[in-house]
């Protein structure tokens, strides 16, 4: 295709794009599905007019990746251009039933936008989408990602859709308009918001996550923005540094797994049932409502017509009991049957399927085949132009507009560009930190995760310390060799932000120059004169960054792909805990039965 | 004589992820206490030399060894084999403590029980089959990896696992005369067994 729609060279619908037909020698609109009559040339570069010259998007995204060799790809990558190669043919060769996944290590860093741009590339070439075996499958979900406790707006406009002005008041949203997608800001942005007091000054946080000091990057410049808050709530199952170092106030919450709710998995709904609550902690579905109804009760306008199912679109009305939730899940579940059951019902007939296994699998095959009753012409895909799109127009509109087809998600606003534009086809770029010339840190630090632990949980299970006390620093042979370290040993990692401490494992498991180290906090350290000690000492988020360069489009910040250096220490950070016999405070005790979250949800 | 019941766990390691949950759930139903196993998973590798590494989880446990040295060495009797199970267990009754089964077993899988002094191991959760179900590693497997029953009986579950196999894919640990009767999966497309760990 040209770099063009058709109606911007006067020779169709904006909907087509335009080739060079081969035929014709000229520029010609390719209408929706495809015309037989053209015969398009996917590479090169033509003059659609006047001397204007447009490359086709194959030209473009082979100029934007030329210098990328197999050499040169196995150089930067450090992984062996006969391995790469052969990885390629594997893929092609299995086409159009191969597929690319790619895990949370590029959405970590600065391209986390460019590295899933890229994949979609390849397997659009390739055709690998919606065929046995593919990665991209359109299978319809009954809920949006396990989620099925909806915000208002998610399914149209009601009542009840947050006006312009707070949508663009979403910090870092303008800048970041990925970040649309999921209603979310942008952490920096917040951060220089409560520094500088620009654009406002935020001045509430309640935080129902576990313990951000271990899990943001660049964590000690996020304790002292977050100061700033005026009031601070912490909704947790127990204490961790974030209520010790932040909170106002601290609402105990059921553990996610102890709560009602379901989840659809393949093709059955799964029903979680709540489990005997053995104190006082509540779902924190509740707390939420109890919230919206005490500020409604105040005079909140919005806060009241979220309890008036009228003003709530098929998101549902905000809640007062904890029956009155269970049995919004059950109807939201049971509606998958073309039924309305109770929770009690559900409790009976779940887990169950609402369609065979083998539907389910076959739904998303050649889909977009699928002829749409309304048009006569396949369905195709979710995008602007019904085709995949691996030159991605819907980004640079993204950024312009606040969503790929020219309004936000959800509540379809103009919103006011980005400072730049999203780039159509993704270009890698060296990281800020980059091991070709950092002499000082020369070291790469990337994370990831281990079976004992789970995000900023469970460092203060027993069972799940013996198992793996304190983070291991994995290092390659070459590279202990380098530092000077041996398995066991501990020692100091740095970065230009700050030091921790790990404990050396010496393995082939990961590559020369990469050091790995999971993050990790202490709450045996809590219990001491310098509680922050618990966040600090073994945390890798002491070492990552939160400044920029950012994603454009998500304003990811780096938190794999920094620079490092180890050197030996001595011991470990004082008052660790790293033997099993030292975990026995921490085991379970038998306590009074007070009744639980019920004792209060329906108070 | 050989026992005409063979009850063992065989462990398929194409399928063990390495996520401990049998040494945990282990540790939950025996009420095992911190640093004391009866299961123990082990991580061989990664081997070789980065990028060319392979790796696997050998999940340990008593391997319920036909001519058990632990039931050899013992001088009060108190280590013994069920005659109707063909479980190797500990009469914590008749155990003094002496602790030399632990040095005669040659997989290190007895453990010492600081709080009761006496030593114990895996009971194949008899507490659990005497009741129709099954011990609570194999129940807690998220990999269904780990298969239970009787060698002796080609219709347990153990036995089908590994019938389903060629007989190069199956292991076992070190026999040095004990003849161990848990086995191990592991197919070269996977990885390499190591002996001798």
């Amino acid at each position: 295709m040209l770099l063009y729609h058709a109606d911007e060279l006067g020779l169709g619908d904006h909907a087509d794009y335009v080739i060079w037909d081969k035929k014709t020698n000229s520029p010609k609109a390719m209408p929706y599905p495809w015309d037989d009559a053209l015969d398009p040339e996917l590479d090169g570069e033509f003059d659609v007019g006047d001397g204007v010259m447009s490359r086709t998007a194959f030209r473009a995204l082979v100029e934007n990746v030329e210098e990328w060799t197999l050499d040169h790809t196995a150089e930067i990558t450090r992984c062996e251009a006969a391995s790469i190669e052969e990885a390629i043919k594997i893929y092609c060769e299995g086409s159009p039933h191969s597929g690319i996944s790619i895990g949370v290590a590029t959405d970590q860093y600065e391209q986390s936008a460019q590295a899933p741009e890229g994949v979609t590339i390849i397997e659009s070439l390739m055709g690998n989408a919606c065929h046995q075996g593919n990665a991209i499958q359109s299978r319809k979900n009954q809920s949006l990602g396990t989620y099925f406790l909806f915000p208002f707006n998610l399914f149209g406009p009601t009542p009840l859709t947050p006006r312009k002005e707070v949508v663009e008041r979403r910090l870092g949203l303008i800048e970041h308009k990925g970040l649309g997608y999921w209603m979310a800001s942008h952490i920096p942005t917040i951060m220089e918001a409560l520094n500088t007091g620009e654009p406002y000054q935020p001045e509430m946080w309640i935080d129902r996550s576990g313990n951000k000091l271990a899990m943001i990057g660049g964590a000690e410049t996020f304790l002292e923005a977050m100061k700033k808050m005026k009031f601070i709530v912490h909704m947790y199952m127990y204490p961790t540094t974030t209520s010790v170092e932040l909170a106002d106030i601290i609402l105990p919450t059921a553990e996610w797994l102890e709560t009602a709710y379901g989840a659809d998995r393949c093709n059955v709904w799964l029903i979680r049932r709540d489990v005997v609550h053995t104190f006082e902690h509540v779902d924190e579905t509740l707390i939420w409502s109890w919230f919206a109804a005490a500020i409604a009760d105040r005079g909140h306008e919005h806060a009241a017509m979220a309890f008036d199912a009228a003003n709530c679109g098929q998101a549902g009305p905000y809640w007062r009991t904890y029956d009155e939730y269970k049995e919004y899940l059950a109807t939201f579940m049971s509606n998958s049957f073309g039924e309305k059951w109770t929770w009690e019902e559900c409790c009976e007939k779940l887990p169950a399927e609402f369609v065979s296994m083998d539907e389910w699998i076959t739904s998303t095959y050649e889909s977009y085949e699928k002829i749409d009753e309304t048009t006569g012409l396949p369905a195709g895909f979710a995008t602007n132009s019904k085709k995949m799109e691996p030159y991605g127009e819907a980004m640079t509109i993204l950024g312009r507009t606040g969503g790929p087809t020219g309004t936000s998600f959800w509540d379809g606003y103009v919103l006011p560009a980005a400072s730049q534009d999203y780039l159509p086809l993704p270009k890698y770029v060296e990281p800020a930190e980059s091991p070709l010339n950092d002499t000082e840190f020369p070291y790469t630090l990337t994370e990831g995760r281990v079976p004992f632990y789970h995000h900023g949980t469970l460092r203060n299970v027993p069972w799940m310390r013996e198992l793996y006390p304190v983070p291991e620093t994995w290092v390659n042979p070459t590279t202990a060799e380098e530092i000077g370290v041996e398995d066991g040993d501990w020692c100091f990692v740095e970065s230009r932000r700050g030091k921790i401490q790990g404990r050396i494992h010496v393995t082939n498991g990961i590559a020369p120059g990469v050091v790995y180290q999971e993050r990790f906090w202490n709450p045996e350290l809590l219990d001491s004169d310098d509680p922050s000690r618990a966040w600090k000492v073994m945390n890798v988020n002491m070492l990552t960054k939160n400044d920029g360069p950012y994603n454009p489009e998500f304003g990811t910040y780096t938190l794999r792909g920094i620079q490092v250096k180890v050197t030996k220490a001595d011991s470990a950070p004082e008052g660790v805990w790293t033997e099993p016999e030292q975990f026995t405070p921490w085991l379970p005790e038998v306590s009074d039965e007070t009744g639980g979250g019920y004792a209060v949800y329906d108070a | 004589m050989p026992s005409m019941t063979r009850n063992a766990i065989v462990i398929d390691l194409n399928r063990c992820i390495g996520c401990y949950s049998c040494e945990v759930a282990c540790k939950q139903e025996n009420n095992v206490a911190l640093g004391e196993y009866w299961s123990k998973v082990l991580a061989v590798g990664p081997t070789g030399t980065h990028p060319h590494v392979e790796e696997y989880w050998l999940p340990t446990m008593c391997q319920q060894c036909e001519d058990a040295p632990c039931v050899h060495v013992c001088p009060t009797g108190a280590s013994y084999r069920d005659p109707d199970t063909g479980v190797v267990l500990v009469n914590k009754e008749l155990c003094i403590g002496c602790k030399y089964c632990m040095m005669a077993c040659p997989y290190g899988v007895r453990s010492w029980n600081a709080a009761e002094k006496c030593v114990e191991k895996c009971t194949l959760c008899g507490q659990l089959t005497s009741q129709g179900e099954l011990p609570a590693c194999v129940k807690a497997c998220c990999g269904e990896a780990r298969f239970y029953g009787d060698l002796d009986d080609p219709e347990s579950d153990a036995s089908k696992l590994l019938a389903s196999y060629d007989e190069a894919d199956i292991h076992h640990l070190t026999d040095v005369g004990n003849r161990p009767v848990s086995a191990y999966v592991l197919s070269p497309r996977f990885a390499e067994w190591k002996s001798g760990d």
